[in-house]
């Protein structure tokens, strides 16, 4: 019975199929991340021939957004160091190598600094739907600026939360890790690392 | 024997094609040695510096280190939802002298999907037959149905070289009891050796393509969730003993 309802409910939930992002329809408001349907990625290049690549599964972030001014648009993020998904095949070393990376003195520190912080300090129109946000990235204790690619991918309202928008964006940026002071292993893993992140934010109640 | 002007203009050449290509990344940390390599046959230095020292072997995937995720777009496109595979295996036989001629076999357990679901998934799903929207992804009969179909397979049937490093690896892809022919976009990223393996050479690659999900008969919620599919693999192939 759900399930029809639900797929009704679908049916009239109309959605462009070739996404045309818009900016209207999109509130001027607080939003917070939707936390199941956000992804946020770390990668490094392991031994010069792969990506190694991590999920961060605990994170959150508020926005302010402002359609009519994308730019006055801030945010702040915040990431658990100790939740991590790092798609290690035995199920008992996982737990050794995921306690390794969150917790290890030479890694996340996770326990001394269980707070990775991002807050926007501003950001510059690139295109329509794409610009540059620029904030302090405070990992380790080390707070420094950091730019992230970020794009606008638009506007949608769905049956189960209402009046509340959903607007999505994709950023992506690449640090230099050793500027935190993360400085393992620089000989076989790349000091720069790929962050990545793709979901959605609901405007607030 | 090939003059050694000509030899260190081809070094120079090659190295020029790539330099400004190369991502600023660490190398590897040793060279590996041809000369410990018995199969290594042809003119080895003819090769790009990359594919140099390479055993022509049997390989299998260092699971420890190998992704595989695809990606939709959500809610008409306004994110990329993704996916890891955390269970797969991969079984490639490579000649560095000869690319074209590699075969390569994946197998990719179904039911392994992992997502990032923080919330809580009964509470919203409280009708489901399932106890978490991982396992409702990989059993549901509208995804990935593993219980009918456990295992995803690709089987390579025609490899082109695009370039000194690239390549399109053709093959036929078995999901939902369909098999359907894909092309991966391939790079090969190089080589190393590690302590812990010795002498057996270790090599990386990355692929992607894109899938029509539909084809394979998966048109669940399109095109709230996209018919499009973007599959990424990066990861590391060890030498077989």
């Amino acid at each position: 019975m759900r399930t029809l309802a639900l797929s009704a409910a679908l049916l009239a939930f109309t959605i462009p199929a070739s996404a045309q992002v818009s900016l209207s329809g999109a509130d001027k408001d607080t939003y917070s991340l939707e936390k199941n349907h956000a992804f946020l990625t770390w990668s490094v290049v392991h031994m010069g021939i792969s990506n190694y690549t991590v999920n961060f599964t605990d994170f959150d972030a508020t926005l302010d957004f402002d359609p009519d001014t994308p730019t006055a648009s801030t945010i702040s993020v915040t990431i658990n160091p100790l939740a991590i998904e790092t798609n290690y095949p035995d199920p008992e070393k996982k737990v050794g190598w995921e306690d390794k990376l969150t917790k290890g003195s030479s890694y996340f520190n996770g326990e001394e600094f269980p707070e990775i912080t991002f807050v926007s300090t501003g950001a510059a129109q690139v295109d329509e739907f794409s610009g540059t946000l620029t904030g302090d990235l405070t990992f380790l204790g080390v707070t420094k600026p950091i730019t992230l690619d970020v794009t606008y991918n638009g506007v949608t309202n769905t049956p189960w939360f209402g009046q509340r928008d959903v607007i999505g964006f994709n950023a992506s940026t690449t640090i230099d890790r050793t500027e935190w002071g993360l400085t393992t292993n620089k000989s076989s893993v790349s000091s720069n690392v790929v962050i990545e992140f793709s979901g959605e934010f609901l405007q607030d109640d | 024997m090939k003059p050694s002007i000509l030899m260190a203009t081809v070094a120079g050449l090659t190295l020029g094609a790539c330099g400004s290509a190369d991502i600023e990344i660490e190398t590897t940390t040793e060279t590996p040695t041809a000369e410990t390599e018995t199969v290594v046959t042809n003119t080895d230095s003819d090769l790009h510096p990359k594919l140099q020292g390479v055993a022509a072997a049997t390989y299998s995937l260092d699971k420890s280190h190998a992704f595989l995720t695809f990606e939709v777009g959500h809610s008409g496109g306004i994110s990329d939802y993704r996916v890891n595979f955390s269970d797969f295996d991969a079984d490639l036989t490579f000649d560095p002298a000869d690319p074209e001629a590699s075969q390569l076999s994946a197998t990719i357990q179904a039911s392994t999907v992992q997502t990032n679901y923080p919330g809580d998934y009964k509470q919203g799903h409280a009708d489901s037959p399932y106890e978490s929207w991982n396992e409702d992804l990989a059993m549901n009969p509208q995804w990935l149905n593993a219980g009918e179909f456990p295992e995803i397979t690709f089987t390579a049937t025609g490899i082109n070289r695009t370039g000194d490093l690239e390549g399109t690896v053709t093959g036929d892809l078995m999901f939902l009891g369909e098999t359907k022919p894909v092309t991966l976009d391939v790079t090969y990223n190089g080589t190393a050796n590690a302590p812990w393996y010795g002498d057996r050479d270790l090599i990386g690659f990355n692929a992607s393509t894109t899938i029509i999900r539909s084809e394979w008969g998966m048109g669940a919620f399109v095109p709230m969730i996209g018919d499009e599919v973007t599959v990424e693999f990066s990861g590391e192939f060890i030498q077989d003993e």
